[in-house]
């Protein structure tokens, strides 16, 4: 009786002991990350072709590859949010990213699938990240602390970070070729 | 006639020479048998170092033992002349090209403006006609969720999204509510059995684990495959005994 009961205390410990990103979590929805990164202002919704010499480009410049063909973007004046998904072990993570002026206002995790590394969702993880640009050699030019348990979740962030940076500088440069 | 004392020393000698016989027979039908659990049980033994449970079989001999229902219940659309289809596992194929993820399970596939769009119950692909992503959208980007097919009306796509049909934009991957009545829904078809098969071995899904503990169990060979194996550990108990019998009756005259 007594080692059922260890048992069920033990069961019932493991299951209250699951993080609570342990099952695919919204954090934020798209019309909420709009507001924030635009209060007040009716961004322009946009569309940004990625050819074949554009993504080879990417890779080239910052070592990475958008997954899709084409990629949606909000406009108010020279800032721009971005929704993207990078991978972090198995399961894409969606982080919301606003740039102005080549630099990074803000940045936030929309929604989590993997069963863990779900801390970056965080805001003493993604601040980090709030004026960061791009350096020389496509890669941020500000270290970031990763979390411990969550190296995959932070590298995907640093990922997507910097392709929404990329992302954003050829925006900019349609935008002034136009 | 020979001594009572004599036949009673030669009786165990008899027996041993019997056993010995017969273990030795055992021995040899064993031997193929236990060769395979020893090989097998190590490699199973040391499975997280060897990754067997990340890498996948390359033969094509094993798929074709498990045939195509092994790899889950395979849910597909008719796409022009090819078949785009999910697995157990939730991956998506065009023909027998993966395409990678889709959020939940699939619930329609249409052609929308030379494009292919790809319904799951989470998230809406869109695709080239060779399965390259051009866009997606999530719940999380604002597709109403759960999505519980599509539709095609003349030139439209229709959605299902959230309990509501709705007119689906390429463009701008946004949607609209599209009133009138309900139309009809696109329904999966049934694949053919040959790229199901193609699939079983293109999908890369039986890993060395699981191959060599159904091989180890003898499951890989079906109920005539287990009998076997109960045979040999049968066998191995025998010989075992016989082992320990026969050096017991050499010692005896002693």
């Amino acid at each position: 009786m007594r080692s059922r009961a260890v048992l069920r205390a033990l069961a019932l410990a493991g299951v209250l002991a699951l993080p609570d990103g342990a099952s695919a979590e919204e954090y934020l929805g798209r019309e909420e990350l709009l507001a924030l990164a635009f209060p007040g202002l009716t961004p322009v919704p946009h569309t940004l072709w990625l050819s074949d010499a554009l993504r080879e480009r990417a890779q080239s410049e910052v070592g990475l590859t958008p997954s899709t063909l084409r990629v949606r973007y909000w406009q108010a004046g020279a800032r721009t949010a971005w929704i993207l998904e990078e991978i972090g072990k198995e399961q894409p993570i969606t982080l919301g990213i606003v740039v102005d002026a080549g630099h990074i206002t803000d940045l936030r995790v929309m929604a989590f699938r993997e069963s863990r590394g779900w801390e970056i969702r965080h805001e003493f993880f993604t601040r980090q990240f709030a004026g960061v640009g791009l350096d020389e050699s496509g890669r941020l030019d500000r270290p970031i602390d990763g979390i411990t348990g969550a190296t995959l979740s932070a590298n995907a962030t640093d990922r997507a970070a910097r392709l929404a940076l990329w992302l954003a500088r050829q925006a900019d440069t349609r935008a002034a070729t136009r | 006639m020979p001594p009572r004392a004599d036949s009673s020393v030669r009786a165990p000698a008899r027996r041993a020479a019997w056993l010995w016989r017969w273990h030795r027979r055992a021995g040899v039908v064993a031997c193929v048998l236990l060769l395979m659990l020893a090989v097998t049980g190590l490699a199973l033994n040391h499975s997280e170092d060897l990754r067997l449970d990340e890498r996948a079989v390359g033969w094509d001999w094993p798929y074709a033992l498990y045939g195509p229902s092994a790899t889950g219940a395979w849910k597909g659309f008719e796409v022009g002349d090819t078949w785009l289809l999910q697995g157990g596992e939730g991956r998506i194929f065009l023909g027998t090209r993966e395409l990678g993820g889709c959020e939940g399970v699939i619930t329609g596939v249409a052609s929308v403006q030379q494009m292919i769009l790809v319904a799951c119950e989470r998230e809406l692909l869109l695709l080239t006609p060779d399965g390259e992503r051009i866009d997606a959208l999530g719940a999380a980007t604002g597709l109403p969720v759960p999505v519980g097919g599509l539709a095609v009306l003349g030139d439209e796509a229709l959605v299902l999204a959230g309990g509501l049909w709705q007119r689906f934009d390429a463009d701008a991957m946004a949607l609209s509510p599209a009133g009138g009545e309900a139309p009809q829904k696109i329904r999966p078809g049934t694949p053919p059995q040959a790229l199901l098969e193609e699939l079983g071995r293109a999908a890369g899904w039986l890993h060395w684990e699981r191959f060599l503990l159904d091989l180890h169990s003898g499951r890989l060979f079906g109920s005539a495959g287990v009998l076997v194996v109960d045979v040999g550990g049968v066998l191995s108990l025998l010989l075992a005994l016989s082992g320990v019998l026969m050096w017991g009756l050499r010692r005896r005259p002693r």
